[in-house]
């Protein structure tokens, strides 16, 4: 026996096999699309959930970690349980940084007038002077701190510092291959 | 018109039969014929010698499938042109590889003709086809009688070529398996 024995054994077989052959082949036209392009659709909404998910928990981490440096600094700037307070002390020390600085210059003037006169200004000066001076300071440098702390916190979050951050920028990744994935498949069988 | 008005032009001894034959499964005979031969003079003899044939058969033959009646006229001529023109050497092309196939499942596949009856062989096949699920019967059925390529049967069944490849492979080992069991693998 031959290969050819055996193809013409074949012709014989049942019809039947053959008109379901050919009614599978639907005459040479695209036929049903394969399982990779009937799972596209499917590939890109996993691609897409996977994106929006891990792209909301990375902003999530991301907001919160910008918030708790925040609060640290904040913290570190201003010592504790003295937070409420201390605002208010600012405040308070800058209203009356504010007036006295006017009573000074008002002050000043006097003094230059009084010089003039051939008088001493010793007893002008003193409202000025006795003024809580190191209070204001200390009310500024806090002010300061804080705003420097604000301004660090807000820098962008290094996210990696997070656990979660690593795993979900690893989820992000795969998103982003899958979706790549999607469109490589999609792009090969429009090609077809 | 319906093939049982050309079986009965057939039967009538009406040379319409052969115009209508013609008009309706010319292009379907030919698309085997030049699936085998890839030669458009030699599919068009064929063809038109398989209304020859078709009309020496009816009567008394009443195909209940006359589209695959002619295609199994067609396909046997087609072969026996591609068999005498490719005797000395084998050619490249899908009929070759599927014939070297087929071959797989003989153990001398370059042996001398077999002297068996070929209805035996036949109806091994029958019976080796009916035992398969229908997928997998197809695949076998477009590879080895309608010669299709794999891209092609992948395309159809919307599967992959790969997919094809191992379901015609595990066929070959199975029906060299029953030809072995029934004592016809030589």
């Amino acid at each position: 026996m031959n290969r050819f024995d055996l193809a013409y054994a074949m012709n014989e077989i049942d019809e039947e096999y053959l008109a379901e052959a050919e009614e599978s082949g639907n005459g040479g036209r695209p036929g049903r699309p394969s399982g990779r392009l009937r799972a596209l659709p499917g590939i890109f909404a996993a691609a897409a959930a996977v994106l929006f998910f891990s792209g909301g928990i990375l902003r999530g981490v991301s907001m919160n970690d910008v918030s708790l440096r925040k609060d640290a600094a904040v913290e570190e700037a201003q010592p504790a349980g003295a937070g409420e307070a201390a605002e208010e002390d600012m405040q308070a020390a800058a209203d009356e940084y504010v007036q006295p600085a006017a009573a000074g210059e008002a002050a000043e003037e006097d003094v230059l007038y009084e010089e003039t006169a051939g008088e001493t200004a010793d007893g002008a000066a003193p409202d000025v002077t006795e003024e809580p001076v190191p209070e204001e300071d200390a009310a500024l440098y806090d002010a300061e701190n804080a705003e420097q702390a604000r301004e660090a916190a807000e820098e962008p979050a290094d996210a990696g510092r997070s656990p979660y951050a690593a795993l979900t920028l690893v989820l992000f990744a795969a998103g982003v291959v899958l979706l790549i994935a999607a469109a490589v498949l999609f792009m090969k069988n429009r090609r077809r | 018109m319906e093939d049982a008005e050309i079986i009965e032009l057939y039967f009538r001894r009406s040379e319409e039969a052969i115009a209508e034959s013609d008009r309706k499964y010319g292009a379907y005979c030919s698309s085997i014929a030049w699936r085998i031969l890839k030669s458009r003079e030699d599919s068009e003899e064929c063809v038109s010698d398989t209304w020859l044939r078709a009309w020496g058969a009816m009567p008394p033959a009443r195909p209940r499938f006359l589209r695959a009646f002619f295609g199994k006229i067609t396909r046997n001529l087609s072969l026996g042109r591609y068999e005498r023109d490719h005797a000395a050497k084998r050619g490249g092309g899908e009929v070759s590889i599927a014939l070297d196939e087929l071959g797989e499942c003989v153990a001398s596949p370059q042996g001398e003709a077999w002297s068996c009856d070929r209805h035996v062989l036949t109806e091994v096949l029958n019976n080796f086809l009916r035992e398969m699920p229908a997928e997998k019967r197809i695949i076998f059925v477009r590879r080895y009688w309608y010669f299709d390529s794999i891209s092609a049967i992948a395309s159809d069944l919307g599967v992959s070529k790969s997919k094809v490849k191992m379901t015609l492979l595990r066929s070959r080992r199975e029906l060299a398996e029953i030809l072995g069991k029934e004592g016809l693998e030589v």
